[in-house]
Formats: structure tokens, sequence, C-alpha cells
């Protein structure tokens, strides 16, 4: 079957069978930065961001996307200018082998999109989805509580100049 | 297989009414790959609303758990035991999928949201050939039909009492090993009404004795471990692989003795 | 005599170099690859714990369209081999062959199928028929050695290709024993005796990435493999042993690597994704599904241990018997070293002439255990540090005054280190850098241990949920002396730009990152002017590859080496260019300058000189090192819980660690390490737990029902460095990836014990065992 749907900006024609889930796809059209760690929904590092909430993409049916806006992590700033959560997470040392990386930044700006100023709590609870065995989360808990003030920062300085 | 996204609820259930045919909303407990002829997608019907009148809440079957978990209006009655059933449900992405009517619906042991709502006494109200209503604790025990699906859930607004749920797991976003809410209203020196529900090592159930054990008795501690020490043993716990038939039933009366003095506090 | 180095790139928490493309989600890893042409190959498992294959019929698997090879044991070479990534000749037994006609667990290998989509991979295997002949079965590792029980490895070829005990008639499958002083007079004289039972249990890696590999053909015929692999080099010759091809006929590449800890040193899936490509000519994909990572892949070893240890009455350790049973599960990968760093890495922190060692390891009809981070130390650190904590007890002492007192310190030796490595006899070696002192002072102070040793005595008796506080100190020696080599070559380009290549296997460790550092100080250039380039064994000279926490170390000394050799030649030709002697010029900020003239010429121009002007040479090195000693590294844990004494539920929500790790040469990195190994540690002690039925099929193979923690759960941890200085390391250093683990499982014991006054000699702690342990106490 066939749906439409907007992948990172842009106008996507998807063509699957019918019982396939949204990772599966996603990684055949060459989005190999949602990743496949388990299929079935417990490890979370297959995260997208669909309409801007974070869902498991292992469980989405593709065809579910129809009509939807998805934000994989290939959608999140360039090669000249990585996104400020990207910046962050580098900087924090909240990247060690990497495959949980996308799925917890895409996590993070589901969190920062909506509460600008998220608590320990609040980051905790937004990325209790997203397996990491490599950091015991301490450095990525940083690095969203240094994203999220950058943001805040950046958004001051861009209202001073209005 | 085909897949449908019908936009009114008379043509998705005349899809469901198909053979072979499964309603379609989180697809959280679509894991292991669908041998369906049909799968249906819900979310498209226009189910995800909370509303609230002057006496009841009703909650649209698409609504989701993020959703349920931010409203103001439902996290007013009984205590909030609605948002805390919410909170200790899966994880933050999986409740930005897991919707109401799938977590009533699938009726898996470790589902929050039944036993919070037994204790209040909620009404489903359920779209098929023929549209019915039935209560939560009916519903537990029996089936919907083919083509039906859960549209609303509703809830008294006028809720006196105090609610209580608290799930038991090895970590925060494990499935819940055990779950127990409670309902209670009480004057000055009696309880006048209390509903008890357990879930996580069963299917979740009201616990109709024990609640014989508290409503018209004292409103203190003693009348709550009696209600207890005298239903808790006579209870079938089912078996788990992670823990012996003893160690669930003596954890299980630890959580109704804190749920329930909670909520006669 | 300890100082602490600081350099300009050395010491610093530069940038991870693939921080960013991994944080964009570049495809960097093996399955982010696809090549046209490519076939899927699936395993079909054993569904027995043992059992005789009697007859084996893929022909209508064949024949399903799609279908373009089955493997069984009838169509593949059988050489013996084991599949551990050691260093050659490898201390494992050799008791495993790529498809056998036994089974010997459940999720054993049977059969597998290539063909041109997963799923008719899948439907394909559905029609293997096999009739088996099942054997009994044993599973308790305390009783597979008894006379009588199923022999597990009774196939005529199985061996050690070194001469070690090795009794698979009697599922034993590897021993190590040693005597050091009389511990038997030791613990006559003692004032206290303990003799005690602790037991461990299976646990594993979890790494989020799942085992893959891909294979394919390259022109010329050889047979490329690129896998998520720890161990490329190690991989290379035992798929061209597995395959009786020479080794020149494959390459094996490691991309990024989602996590290994242990469960990637191992040749796994390798073996049969390249037969495939033989026989089909085809690229060929193995992933192996997180049902079959948790089956079929390693665990941890499970272990038993039978103590005695005793102390003198001036609160000295008077002698201390291990005597440990080790569980290899069905095939022995790893089975001697793990177990035999029970003592070697484990018991020389201790200030003990009496020790004796007495280490077995068996067979039973489970899934195979292997490397795991910690690696025997962690498992046996479990006893000793509770014991420690007992003993404490009896001396009356703080147990940070009792673990100082009987803890090795600078300048000390230790007479196991001659005994015993991890691979047969050790080396001598006089210990010369250990800040553990300070490690216990610094890390007792920022938790706050003597305020909450009091705040806990003090809490109301009747409390229902009860606090408690722990700590150990833990150790971990780094590489397998005198065996583990690694080697890079470095060569310079037009821009004054070098190229690092390394047969070391970053795995998400960040070594690229440190190894250019190490570059980078020692030739006075950024961070960006050193392109790292890991791991190839076509490209990249030999490394023993990532394990026993000896890159930092070894790797590190190549890497310096070859620094010193590129500096030496390009001061010679910058003495050409300025005329001066090489004895007058230095290095400094990308050029040479000159001492008595101060001229100077940038690093471009000699690079340029060398390359098109004049005695046009490559400016290049290459160096080699193996591991001369195991420095030690130190780390001290204290652990805060709190217990729920109607539940048994333990939280843990503090937790602080200091780490020696001799000079950091990446702070940042060197605490995500602990940060990550702690965390692993408490999860293991509290939540993990392999569930086997009574045919040892593991129940709970997935993330919902094999609990690690998650952002909801995780405390507080604090990792805190406290330097030392290594002289025979690079810039002082040591290496840090593995003892952060070490401490959680006796912390938490002991903790726990502080709390509600049992003591827990069992893992993991869960719920229902602490209930009843305080159930049994009153």
């Amino acid at each position: 079957m066939e749906i439409t749907c907007k992948i990172n900006g842009e106008e996507k024609k998807l063509v699957f069978e019918p019982h396939e889930k949204l990772l599966h796809v996603l990684r055949r059209e060459g989005y190999f930065g949602v990743k496949d760690g388990c299929s079935t929904g417990e490890c979370g590092v297959c995260t997208v961001l669909v309409d801007g909430r974070p869902v498991k993409s292992c469980l989405m049916f593709a065809a579910q996307a129809k009509g939807k806006e998805i934000l994989t992590i290939e959608g999140l700033g360039s090669d000249d200018s990585p996104h400020l959560i990207q910046l962050a997470f580098s900087d924090a040392g909240a990247v060690q082998c990497g495959f949980c990386t996308p799925a917890m930044v895409l996590s993070a700006k589901a969190l920062i999109d909506s509460n600008p100023d998220p608590s320990e709590d609040d980051i905790r609870k937004a990325l209790d989805g997203v397996l990491c065995r490599c950091t015991g989360y301490m450095k990525i808990i940083d690095a969203v509580k240094l994203a999220a003030r950058r943001t805040l920062e950046k958004a001051e300085r861009e209202a001073e100049y209005e | 297989m085909e897949f449908h996204h019908p936009k009114r609820i008379g043509d998705a259930v005349g899809l469901l009414r198909r053979q072979s045919s499964l309603a379609v909303a989180g697809a959280t407990s679509f894991v292991r790959p669908s041998r369906a002829a049909h799968l249906v997608d819900i979310t498209g019907l226009g189910l995800d609303y909370i509303r609230a009148d002057k006496k009841t809440v009703r909650i649209g079957a698409t609504t989701t758990i993020a959703e349920l978990e931010k409203s103001e209006v439902v996290n007013g009655l009984a205590s909030g035991i609605l948002r805390s059933a919410c909170a200790g449900l899966a994880d933050t992405p999986l409740r930005s999928m897991i919707t109401v009517g799938g977590d009533v619906s699938c009726k898996f042991p470790w589902a929050n949201l039944p036993p919070a709502l037994l204790v209040l006494d909620a009404e489903l109200s359920i779209m098929g050939r023929k549209k019915r209503e039935v209560s939560m604790d009916n519903f537990m025990s029996s089936r919907l039909g083919r083509g039906e699906i859960v549209k609303e859930v509703v809830l008294p607004r006028n809720l006196k009492g105090r609610g209580s749920f608290v799930k038991f797991s090895k970590t925060k976003t494990d499935y819940s090993m055990i779950t127990v809410a409670a309902y209670v209203e009480r004057d000055e020196v009696m309880i006048s009404q209390a509903r008890v529900a357990v879930g996580g090592l069963c299917k979740p159930r009201r616990l109709k004795i024990l609640e014989k054990g508290l409503v018209g008795y004292p409103a203190d501690p003693s009348t709550v471990n009696d209600a207890i020490n005298i239903h808790v043993p006579e209870l079938a716990i089912p078996k788990t692989i992670f823990a012996s038939e003893d160690y669930c039933r003596e954890v299980l009366g630890v959580l109704l003795r804190r749920t329930l003095l909670e909520v006669l506090r | 005599m300890s100082k602490n180095f600081s350099g300009k790139v050395v010491g610093t928490s530069v940038r991870k170099i693939d921080s960013i493309p991994l944080a964009m989600g570049k495809p960097m890893f093996t399955d982010d690859f696809t090549l046209p042409g490519m076939l899927y190959a699936k395993f079909l498992w054993s569904p027995l714990p043992h059992a005789r294959i009697k007859s084996i019929d893929t022909s209508k698997a064949q024949a399903l369209s799609g279908v373009h090879a089955v493997l069984c044991y009838k169509n593949v070479p059988r050489v013996i081999h084991t599949t551990a990534g050691q260093g050659w000749p490898e201390p494992s037994p050799y008791d495993a062959v790529m498809f056998d006609s036994k089974v010997r667990y459940i999720g054993d290998r049977v059969a597998a199928v290539a063909a041109e989509t997963e799923e008719i991979a899948e439907r394909a295997l559905k029609l293997i028929k096999v009739e088996y002949e099942p054997l009994p079965a044993i599973f308790d590792l305390e009783h597979a050695m008894d006379e009588g029980m199923p022999v597990i490895h009774d196939e005529p070829d199985c061996k050690y290709i070194i001469p070690v005990l090795y009794e698979p008639q009697h599922n034993h499958c590897a021993h190590i024993d040693l005597d050091v002083g009389n511990v038997d007079e030791g613990l006559k004289e003692a004032e206290f005796v303990f003799e005690r039972k602790f037991k461990t249990h299976h646990g594993q890696h979890c790494a989020l990435e799942p085992h893959s590999c891909i294979s394919y053909l390259e022109p010329n015929g050889r047979i490329v493999i690129r896998s998520s692999n720890q161990v490329p080099f190690h991989a290379r010759r035992i798929v061209a042993q597995c395959l009786q091809v020479p080794e020149r006929m494959v390459r094996v590449i490691k991309p990024r690597i989602g996590g290994g800890f242990g469960s990637k040193q191992e040749i796994l899936l390798e073996d049969v994704c390249a037969m495939f490509t033989m026989r089909t000519k085809r690229p060929v994909r193995i992933v192996l599904t997180r049902e079959e990572v948790f089956v079929s892949s390693r665990t941890r070893h499970q272990m038993a241990f039978w103590m005695k240890t005793g102390i003198s009455h001036d609160g000295t350790l008077a002698g201390i018997s291990m005597k440990v049973l080790s569980n290899a599960g069905a095939y022995g990968s790893h089975a001697m070293t793990v177990m035999s760093n029970c003592c070697a890495k484990t018991l020389p922190l201790y200030k003990c002439k009496n020790i004796r060692f007495d280490g077995n390891t068996v067979y039973t009809n489970l899934p195979q255990a292997g490397a795991y981070r910690g690696y025997g130390v962690f498992e046996a650190s479990f006893p000793m540090g509770v014991l420690m904590d007992e003993m404490a007890e009896a001396a009356m002492m703080d147990p940070v005054e009792f673990w100082l007192k009987n803890t090795v310190k600078e300048g000390d030796n230790h007479p196991i280190f001659e005994k015993l490595g991890e691979v047969g006899k050790g080396v001598a070696m006089t210990i010369e850098s250990c800040s553990l002192p300070e490690c216990v002072e610094k890390g007792a102070a920022a938790f706050g241990w003597k305020q909450k040793l009091e705040e806990c005595r003090n809490q109301p008796k009747d409390s229902k949920l009860r606090r408690g506080v722990g700590m150990v100190c833990t150790v971990q020696g780094a590489t397998v002396a005198l065996i583990d080599m690694a080697s890079v070559y470095a060569k310079m380009n037009d821009d004054g730009s070098f190229n690092l290549l390394m047969g070391a296997t970053d795995l998400g460790t960040g070594c690229d990152t440190v190894m250019s550092q190490i570059f980078a100080e020692t030739l006075d250039i950024p961070m960006e002017d050193v392109i790292p380039y890991v791991s190839d064994t076509d490209l990249t000279p030999f490394d023993k590859g990532a394990y026993a926490s000896g890159t930092t170390y070894v790797t590190g000394m190549a890497v310096l080496d070859a620094a010193k050799k590129i500096r030496e030649q390009i001061i010679e030709v910058a003495a050409e260019i300025l005329g001066e002697p090489k004895e007058d010029l230095k290095v400094e900020k990308k050029c040479v300058v000159s001492g008595k003239t101060a001229k100077r010429v940038e690093y471009t121009q000699v690079a340029k000189r060398s390359l098109y002007g004049r005695n046009q040479h490559q400016i290049s090195a290459s160096a080699s090192r193996v591991s001369p000693l195991p420095p030690q590294t130190y780390a001290v844990h204290f652990v805060e819980v709190v217990v729920d004494t109607e539940t048994g539920q333990v939280i843990v929500p503090n937790y602080v660690i200091t780490l020696d790790c001799g000079t950091p040469i990446n702070p940042r990195l060197a605490k995500g390490q602990a940060e990550g190994a702690v965390l692993n540690g408490i999860s293991y002690a509290l939540t993990e737990q392999f569930i086997f039925d009574e045919n040892g099929r593991v129940l709970n193979p997935n993330f919902s029902r094999y609990r690690i923690f998650t952002t909801a759960d995780v405390p507080k941890i604090t990792a805190i460095l406290v330097p030392s200085y290594e002289p025979t390391g690079p810039y002082g250093a040591k290496s840090a990836g593995e003892v952060g683990i070490n401490g959680a499982l006796p912390a938490i014991s002991n903790a726990i014990y502080n709390a509600v006054g049992v003591r827990l000699y069992k893992s993991p702690f869960t719920p229902e065992r602490v209930l009843k342990a305080i159930k049994n106490k009153s």
C-alpha cells in the first residue's frame, strides 16, 4: 500500500506492506539514524517524533503515518550547523556508543518544545522510554539541562533583537 | 491484509464487523506480526477528547494516556487517582501512543487504568451495531461483540471521596506487577462507600468481599487491618515467574493497607 | 612517588571526536549499510537443552524460492575452535564447531538459512526437519561434576591448545589453583574466622545494538566482514580457521559499535556469515533479534564462592581462602580466564600473605557465558567486599579504616602478581601508582560517609523505610601482561595533519579520541590535526582489541612511541630546512623552533619539503607495544540505600565513586565510563535476572522482563577522579573501563546490612529475597 506523509519537512510517498512498522520502512528509505534495538517497543532507540510527540516507531504501523509529520534525527541540524541539542549532547559528554543518542535527542526536543524550563524530574520522565547502557544517564540528563538553558538564552537573545 | 483509515464511526464499525478484523489505535499491543485480514485505524474518528459537563467527565477512547495525564479536570477527580495511574503507566513515548480505550479494552493484567476506573465506578459507552452502556465492572467480565469498540469512558464528576492508586514493579517503567486502587467516602466516623480494585497479578477486578468489610465500619486503621487480614489470605493469587505466591500475597496486603490508610486520612 | 600529569591536550576533556556525527544519526554502524544483492541469514536454534541430532533434512528449505543456501553440520567443515576473541594460542577450550550434530542448550545453533528476504529465511527455517534424540541435561553448576552426570562435551576432538587441566568427561572445563604463604596456619592464629558461601547470577550486557554482521566478496575473491565486533584481528584469525582459508583471504572491518561490554569479544556470527558469502558469492547480513541476543549470545558467568577469611587481633588480614565454581554454560569461551581473574586481578588489592585459591569452571546445559565487564573481578569482589565489611565489624572498626589498613599502597608488591595473571603465570610488579587512600578519603568526604552513618544509626527503630550506607574498595588490573599487544601506524600529510591508523577498537569508549589526545600532546598540535582511523585488518596494524581495560594503557603507549618517532623525523627535516643542529630544535605549536636562534618552521613546510622538495620520503612511523605489567586501577564505592521493610524493595538514591586511573587522559570520558559501569552494577545487583525454566529455557529474553534502569530509576551518581601517575603508562595513564562496575554488588549488600541488619550473600537482591531475609532475622 501507499501513503503520503511529511518526513523532516519533505513530502514523502511511502510504499510498504500493510503489516509493516514505521521503523523498518524508515530504515529502508535510508533513515538509518532511526535505530532498531529490539523491534518490540521495549528499548526506545527507534523513537521518532510524530506531530511533535515521541513515538516508538517499531510499534507504530507505517500506515498510521498517513498525513502525519514525522521528525527523525536526520531532520535535526545540518553538517554545517548541528542542532543546539546535538551540540549540547556532545559538549556534556553524553555520547558514548551513540546508539541511543538519536532517540534521546529527539525525546529531549519534544520535552524542550513543550516545556522550555524543565526540572530534573521532568527531564528524567521525558527520557524514561529510551534505554542506555553506556552512560549511566548522568551526562545525558546534564546535556538536556544544558540544551534547555541554551534554548532559553537563545530565545532571550532573539527577543532582544525584535 | 488491508489497512483502513475510516473517518466515520459507522464506517469503522462496518469494517470491524468483517471477519478477522482488528481495531488499531496506539498499536502498542501489535508486537508480533499480525495475522488479521483487516487492520482498522480508529484514531481518525475524532474520539480524542475530554469533555466535562456538570455531572460527568467524558473521555474519548483514543485520548492518549499523555493527554489524560495532563487534564486538569480529570486530575480534580478523587484526589487525582487517574493522574497517578497515568504517571505510573509505561514510559513517555508509550504514554503518547497508548489510548484510554486500548488500555481498557485489551484487559492486560498490568493495565493501570482499569483498576482506577473500577473504583471510580466508570461507565463505558460502546459503539457497535447498536450503542450500549456498560459499567466498568461488567465490562471487565464480558467481551466486546464483533464490530464493537469503546467510544468513551464516562466518569461521575461529583465524587465526594478520596482515591489512591499505587503500582508495584521492579523498576519505574516496568509492567505493573501489582496494582491497587481504592476510592473511599466517609463521614466523621464511618466509611460510607468503599471500592477497592486490584490488578497486575490478575486481570483488574474489584475486591467486593473486602469492600463489604469496610462499608459501614469505623473509618480507622483497625477496620482496614481486619478487612485485609480476613480477605487477603483467601484471594487466589495467579502464578508469576518473578515471585512466589506467598510473596505476592504479602505485598498485596501491604499495598492494600497503605492505599486504604491513605484514602482514609 | 606520584606526580600528576597535566598537559595541553592530555588531561583535558576535549570533545569526543565522533560525538556530533553520532548525535546527528549518521550511518556509522554495521547495519547502516546495504549492498546490492544482499541476502539475509537467520538461524535455527535448538529447542532442547541436550540432544543428538538423529537426522536433519534441509531439502524443503533449500527448495523454497528465494533461498540461496542452508547450512548445518552436514555441509560445513568440522573445525573445532573457540569462539572467544583472545590472543593465540587461545586460553579457552576448543569445544565449538560452526554447526554440530549435537545441541547443548536451548538456543544452541542447529542450522542457518540465507535468503533474499528475512521473511523467506524465516519460512525456510520452519521447513527444516530435525529429529532429535534427547539426552539428560544438567543445569546446576554445583552438581555438574558429580559422578554419573550427563557429559556435555563428549566429542573426541575437544581440547585446549595450551597445556592445562581439562576434563570434559566430568564437565570440568577449567582449573586454576594457587597457594601463597600458609592459609591454614594464618587462620588458626586468627582472632575471628569467617566461613561463608556466596552466589552470583546470570546477567547480560544489554548493549543497545544487537550483534550484527555483513560479509561480502571483493572482486579478487577475498572475504570482507563488516561486524560489530570488539576483536577484529582475532575474528580474522578464527574465521579463517573455521572456513579453512588462509588468513590473507579474510578482511575484517569494524565500524562504530553500539556497545559491547564483552558480549562482542566473540566470534559469534562472523563465521556463518562469511561461510554463506563464500558459498553464495553474495553479500550476506546477519543481525540477531533482541530475543536471540538474550538467549544465544553470551551471558556473565554465574559463580558460587566458598570463602574462609580471618583477621588477627590487630585487625589485619590473617588469611584468604577462596574456592570458586564458575558456570560456563554449554561452551567454554573465557571459562578459564574469567575464573583466573577471581584471584589474579581481585586479590592483589588486599595486604595478605596467606592466600589460597581453588577455581573450577564447569559445563552445564545453559546459555553460554563469555567475557563481561569486570571479567571475574566483578564476581569475586562480591564475597571479598562483604567479608571485609564483616571483618571490619568484628574488629570494631569503621569499614573505611579497615579497608585503608588492609589494602595495598604505592610501593607495595604482591605475591599473586608473579604467580598468576589472566592467562597463566603472571608478572612480578611493584605498585607504582596508587591513590587508593586518597580515593577513600575523598569519596568518604564527598558522600558524607560519617554523617550518613550517624543518621542511619539514629533513624527511628520502627520506620518502615530504612536507610543504610555501605562502601567497598575495588580494583581491576589492566591487560593480559606480556601477551596483549597493540600497534599503530601514523603518517604526516601535506598540511601538517596526521593519519593515525590503529587496530584499537572503539566501542563507544572514546579510544579514538583518547589516542588522538596522546598523539596531539606529543607533537604539540591541536586535536583537529589528528585523523584517527580504526579498525580494519587490512589497513590498521594489529591490536588485540577492546578488552581487559587495555586500550588506554597499551595502545596509548604505542601511540606515544609512534608520535615520538615522528617527532624525531620532523625535527630532522626541520634541521635541514633551518640549517641548525637537531639538538637545538624542539616542537612547539605545530612548528619546529630553535632554542638558540628562535627561528621556526611550520609543520606544513616540513611536510611539503619531505613529500615534494628534497630527500623525499614519507614521514611516518609504526610502533608496537606489549603490555609489560597489569597496573591496577582502583575505585572506592559509597552507596546509600532505602529498604522498604514491608515489601523488601531496595532503592538506591545516591552513589559516589572515586577512581584512580592514573592520569585521566580525558576526564569527562573517564567519568562517563565510571558512571555507566556503576549503573550496570546497581541494576545487576537489584533488578537484572535471567529466569530459567526446568529445561534451561530463558523465560524472560526481552527488556520488558529483564529489567535495566531508565532515567526514571537512576540514582544520583557522582564520579570523582583522583589521579595518580603510572610510569609505565602513556603520560601516567592506566585504563578505566571496567573497575567501576565491581563495587555495586558488595556495597549494596553492605548497605542493606546497615539498614536492616541482614547480610545478603546471594544475588540479585530481589524484593522477595530481601523481605525473606528481614523476616528470618526477626
